[in-house]
């Protein structure tokens, strides 16, 4: 190791640097988002668990749904999802550009495609998990 | 004089494969992840649908399916590495350090070792 008399400059920034102005803060509250999306996705895992364990433990696990705070927590991750995916639609056209020769397809049209796709999963996941008919 | 630099010399990134699943995760997120919420935390809790949506022998038939497997793996899984990428960074943001390959380990093995347990879970249903 080399020892070096010198002095770095460190700069000094403190941890709550995102409070600073309204941008850094809904920065951070997007960031934030995948703590409720990292916990929903083991709510699901467990249920997946619970289902191959058996009616009992299935019926269960739908009653734990039930409580209300499971009811406030899924809530505050619907809340979380749907400004991440706020976000994240405004953000795509501009990390990806879709090009083809000059034309190039508008960031508008691209928002409008992303939530015409939005629209379309919805509608067509709750039309599913609702319809009393099994797809098979 | 140094010789070059050559792209050998650099080690390689884990960047491009996480950033990859952190992209596939955050589509899932945007569209899929909303509709199941409502699905599974809010139409089924406050009884808004037929209980016999969520019969254990239908869910059971649903995750019998193939395809129900691949659906169901995907929507746990990708969440969680775009999750664990976002969390990485935002602790670094947020000044709380400890050790890289720890906190590599702990968020991107975390989401692995949720993933695998997801599918072990599905895969005698």
């Amino acid at each position: 190791m080399n020892k070096v008399n010198r002095k770095p400059y460190v700069q000094n920034q403190s941890r709550w640097w995102w409070l600073d102005n309204h941008y850094y803060f809904w920065y951070m509250v997007r960031e934030c988002t995948s703590v409720p999306v990292a916990i929903y996705s083991v709510v699901l895992m467990v249920g997946i668990l619970r289902l191959g364990q058996g009616e009992q433990a299935w019926n269960s696990w739908l009653d734990g749904m039930s409580s209300p705070l499971a009811i406030s927590f899924h809530c505050l991750a619907l809340v979380a999802a749907m400004y991440h995916a706020y976000t994240w639609f405004k953000l795509a056209p501009k990390i990806m550009v879709v090009r083809l020769g000059d034309w190039k397809l508008s960031e508008k049209s691209m928002l409008i495609g992303q939530w015409l796709g939005f629209v379309t999963c919805t509608a067509t996941l709750i039309t599913l998990a609702v319809s009393s008919g099994v797809p098979q | 004089m140094n010789a070059r630099k050559t792209a050998a010399d650099y080690p390689r990134s884990h960047e491009p494969i996480a950033w990859s699943l952190f992209g596939a995760g955050g589509m899932v997120v945007a569209l899929i992840t909303p509709a199941l919420i409502v699905i599974t935390g809010l139409l089924l809790p406050l009884g808004l649908v037929d209980a016999e949506a969520f019969d254990y022998v239908r869910v059971s038939s649903f995750a019998h399916a193939w395809w129900g497997k691949v659906f169901l793996l995907i929507v746990i899984a990708l969440p969680l590495y775009h999750a664990a990428h976002r969390i990485y960074h935002a602790l670094h943001d947020l000044h709380i350090k400890g050790p890289a390959t720890l906190m590599l380990l702990l968020f991107y093995g975390g989401a692995t070792a949720l993933t695998c347990l997801a599918a072990w879970g599905l895969l005698p249903i």
